[in-house]
C-alpha cells in the first residue's frame, strides 16, 4: 500500500497524468448525464453505432492528415447522431437495423480507408489506440486536453439548463409534445449532445468501448436509487469515481486504461446490483 | 362561443382517412365521451385535437381563451414508463413544463401547484415512491395530477381505466366526475365503456366504421335506437 | 442544488487531495538532492523518478504505460525535455542508410498493449564501432543520456546523446 501510494504521488508530478485524471473525470461525468436518459429511451445500442461512425471519421481524418481530427469528427459523427436519433421513429427502415448498417459499414470503410492510403508507420496500433483507447487519455495533446474540458463543459451547462425537458421528454414524448414541449428539438439536442459524448469519450476508452461508459453508471445507479434525479446523481459519481480509479489502476499496473475503466465499472455494476437485491428497492 | 369547436373534420395517417364529416363543439363544463370501436378513430382524434397531426381537412377552433399548450392530456401508459426510475413528485412536477422557462429547477409557485393537485388527487403520501412501483391506479392518478398541472380547462383522457381493477377503475370514474362537477374543469373521455360514458358524461360522440353515428347530449344518445342496443349489449356483457 | 454543490466540493476535495500529494513529494524530494526539479514550476517539468541526482528522469522507475506516455509526451514537446538526463530501458534495435552511410539506433518502447510502440534515436557517446561494439538487434538494454537537437538534410531530428549503455 506505502509503496502504492508512493507510486502514485511521484506519477502525479507528470503533467500527463494529471491532465488525464482532469480530462477524464470531466468526460466521465458528461457522458453518465445523458446514460439513463439513453437507457431508457432504449437508445443503448446507438452509443455504439455512434462511436463507429466516429471511429470512421478518424480514419478519414487521418489519411487527410488534420492536425486535429476533432474538427472533422466532431460534425460527422453529430451528423450522424441527428439521423439515428431524431428521425429513428419516422424512416422506413427500423432503427436498430439502421444502426446496424451505419455502424458496420463506417467501421469497415474506415479500416479500408486507413489501409489503402495511410501513411503512418505503425496502422495496426493506430487502428488498436482508436479502438481500444489504450493510451490515448494519457497521450493527448494540449490542443485536445482544452477542447476536451470545454465540450465536456458545454455538455454539463446544456444539460443542466434542460434538464426538466429533457426529463419530461424522455418521460413521456407525447404528453410533452400535447402541452406544448418542442419534443422535436429536444430529441435534436440529445442527439447532438450523445453525439460529442461519443467523441470526447473515444478519447477515453476507445470506440468499442464507449456504450459500457455511457451505460454502466446509468444501470448501476437505476438498481438501487427510485427517482430521476437521484440516480443521475448516482450515476455520475459512479463514472467519476471508476474513471479516476480506472485510470490510477491502469498506470500502476500498466494496463490498458479504457479497458481498466470498463472493468471497473461493471465490476460496479455487480456490487449495485447486489445491493440493489439486498436493499429492495427501499432507497 | 364553445371552447373547443370542430367543424366538419376529416382525419387520418398519410392521406389514408379513418373517419370523416366529424362535427362537434365542447363548451366549459362539457363532459364529453368519445366512444367507439377499436379502429374507429378514437385515438386518431384525440391526437388530431393535440395537434399532434394535422386534420386531412376541416379545422378545429378554441375559444374562451384556451391555448394549446393548456390542454391537459392523460395518455395511455409507454412502454418506456414500466422501468423508469422517477418519483412521484417529479413526474406530477414535469406537468407544469409548459408554463415555465429554463434552467434545472421548478419555481416555488410550481412546486405549490403540483402539491395541490397531488392533494387533490388524494397522492400526497406517496410523493417519494417511485412511480414504476405504483400500482395502475395510483399511477393513473398520479399521471392525472400532471396533466391538471397542464390545464385548469380543458382535460383530455385517453382510456383512463385501461387495465384497471373494478375497484380502481370506479375510483377513477368518480374522480373525473369530481374534477369536472366541483372543479369545472372540462372534460374529454376516449373510452370504449360505453356504460360508464351514459353513467358520467353530460355529452356523447359515438363514432362508427369511417363516420360519427351519434353527437349529442347523453340523454338523448340513451333514448335512441343506437345508444339503447349499445346499452343493452354492454349490459348483457356485465 | 444542495446535492450538486455536494458533489462539486467532493470533487474538489479529491483533485486538491492529489494535488497535495504531488506537492509532499516534491518537497521531499528537493530537500533529498533534487534542487533542480523542486526549484522549476511542477507542470512544465518532467520530474524525476529517482534520488539519483545526475539523473533527471529515470523512465525504469515508472510502469510500462507510464513511460509509454511519457516518451509520447517527450515526442510532443521535446524542446520541454532539452538538456535534461535521463535513464530509460527498452529493446534496442538499429537502421543502417546506405544513402548517409551511417547507423541509426533506438531504443524501442511498448505501450501496454504492445500494439503501439514509440522508438527513440540515440546516439552512443564515445569511439564505439558499428556494428561490433552494439548489441544484438532485439536485445535489452539501458541507457542514461541527455535529449539533443541535430539536423540532417535540413530537418531537425531529437536524438538521445547517451553517456552510458548496458545490457540486461
Amino acid at each position: 500500500m506505502q509503496i502504492m501510494i508512493e507510486k502514485l504521488s511521484l506519477y502525479f508530478q507528470f503533467p500527463f497524468v494529471r491532465y488525464a485524471l482532469i480530462v477524464g473525470v470531466l468526460i466521465s461525468l458528461s457522458s453518465s448525464l445523458l446514460g439513463v436518459t439513453l437507457v431508457l429511451k432504449r437508445f443503448s445500442f446507438i452509443g455504439d453505432g455512434l462511436s463507429h461512425v466516429a471511429f470512421g471519421a478518424i480514419a478519414i481524418a487521418t489519411i487527410l492528415n488534420l492536425s486535429n481530427n476533432m474538427v472533422l469528427v466532431v460534425p460527422i459523427t453529430v451528423l450522424c447522431g441527428i439521423l439515428l436519433l431524431a428521425t429513428g421513429q419516422h424512416t422506413k427502415i427500423k432503427g436498430d437495423a439502421a444502426v446496424a448498417m451505419l455502424s458496420v459499414g463506417s467501421l469497415a470503410i474506415g479500416y479500408l480507408l486507413l489501409n489503402l492510403f495511410s501513411v503512418s508507420a505503425n496502422l495496426a496500433g493506430d487502428v488498436c489506440a482508436t479502438l481500444f483507447g489504450s493510451t490515448a487519455i494519457l497521450t493527448l495533446t494540449m490542443t485536445e486536453v482544452w477542447l476536451c474540458i470545454g465540450m465536456s463543459l458545454l455538455v454539463i451547462a446544456v444539460f443542466l439548463l434542460f434538464y426538466r425537458q429533457i426529463f419530461a421528454v424522455t418521460f413521456d414524448e407525447t404528453f410533452a409534445k400535447a402541452t406544448g414541449t418542442k419534443a422535436n428539438i429536444y430529441n435534436l439536442l440529445i442527439a447532438v449532445i450523445i453525439s460529442v459524448i461519443i467523441v470526447l469519450a473515444m478519447n477515453l476508452v476507445g470506440s468499442l468501448l464507449i456504450s459500457a461508459l455511457v451505460i454502466c453508471p446509468a444501470l448501476s445507479a437505476m438498481r438501487v436509487f427510485k427517482s430521476f434525479k437521484s440516480v443521475i446523481l448516482c450515476s455520475v459519481v459512479i463514472s467519476v469515481v471508476c474513471t479516476a480509479l480506472g485510470i490510477l489502476l491502469a498506470i500502476l499496473i500498466s494496463t490498458p486504461v479504457g479497458a481498466t475503466i470498463v472493468t471497473v465499472d461493471i465490476i460496479t455494476f455487480g456490487l449495485f446490483s447486489l445491493l440493489g437485491r439486498m436493499t429492495g428497492g427501499k432507497i | 362561443m364553445a371552447l373547443l369547436t370542430c367543424q366538419d373534420l376529416a382525419l387520418g395517417y398519410e392521406g389514408k382517412k379513418v373517419v370523416e364529416n366529424l362535427s362537434f363543439s365542447v363548451d366549459s363544463g362539457d363532459y364529453l365521451c368519445v366512444v367507439g370501436e377499436n379502429g374507429s378513430g378514437k385515438s386518431t382524434l384525440i391526437k388530431t385535437l393535440l395537434k399532434l397531426m394535422p386534420p386531412i381537412k376541416g379545422q378545429i377552433l378554441t375559444g374562451d381563451g384556451l391555448k394549446q399548450n393548456e390542454i391537459g392530456y392523460l395518455p395511455q401508459q409507454t412502454e418506456v414508463q414500466k422501468d423508469f426510475p422517477a418519483s412521484v413528485k417529479e413526474v406530477v412536477l414535469s406537468g407544469c413544463l409548459n408554463r415555465s422557462g429554463l434552467g434545472p429547477f421548478y419555481s416555488s409557485g410550481e412546486k405549490k401547484l403540483a402539491l395541490a393537485n397531488m392533494e387533490k388527487l388524494g397522492i400526497t403520501n406517496l410523493a417519494k415512491r417511485c412511480y414504476r412501483e405504483l400500482s395502475g391506479g395510483q399511477q393513473q392518478r398520479v399521471l392525472l395530477a400532471r396533466a391538471l398541472c397542464a390545464t385548469h380547462k380543458l382535460l383530455l383522457l385517453d382510456e383512463p381505466v385501461a387495465g384497471l381493477d373494478p375497484k380502481a377503475t370506479a375510483d377513477m370514474y368518480q374522480l373525473i366526475e369530481k374534477l369536472n362537477a366541483a372543479d369545472g374543469i372540462t372534460v374529454i373521455m376516449i373510452s370504449h365503456d360505453i356504460g360508464a360514458a351514459a353513467r358520467y358524461a353530460s355529452h356523447i360522440l359515438h363514432i362508427g366504421h369511417q363516420k360519427p353515428l351519434f353527437y349529442g347530449r347523453k340523454t338523448d344518445y340513451t333514448a335512441s335506437e343506437l345508444g339503447r342496443a349499445f346499452c343493452l349489449a354492454k349490459g348483457d356483457e356485465a | 442544488m444542495k446535492k450538486l454543490s455536494c458533489l462539486l466540493i467532493v470533487l474538489l476535495l479529491v483533485l486538491s487531495l492529489f494535488a497535495g500529494c504531488g506537492q509532499e513529494e516534491k518537497a521531499a524530494a528537493g530537500n533529498a538532492a533534487e534542487e533542480s526539479t523542486s526549484a522549476t514550476t511542477p507542470v512544465e517539468n518532467p520530474p524525476s523518478g529517482a534520488a539519483d541526482s545526475a539523473i533527471d528522469l529515470d523512465l525504469t522507475q515508472l510502469s510500462s504505460i507510464m513511460v509509454y506516455s511519457e516518451v509520447f509526451s517527450m515526442m510532443e514537446r521535446p524542446e520541454k525535455y532539452m538538456g535534461k538526463t535521463m535513464k530509460m530501458a527498452g529493446l534496442y534495435y538499429s537502421l543502417y542508410d546506405e544513402t548517409t552511410e551511417s547507423a541509426y539506433h533506438f531504443v524501442i518502447i511498448e505501450d501496454a498493449l504492445e500494439c503501439c510502440q514509440q522508438g527513440i534515436e540515440f546516439v552512443w557517446k564515445g569511439d564505439h564501432g558499428y556494428p561490433q561494439d552494439y548489441p544484438e538487434e532485439g536485445a535489452v538494454i539501458q541507457v542514461t543520456g541527455s535529449l539533443e537537437v541535430y539536423e540532417e538534410s535540413a530537418m531537425e531530428y531529437y536524438r538521445l546523446a547517451v553517456d552510458e549503455l548496458t545490457i540486461i
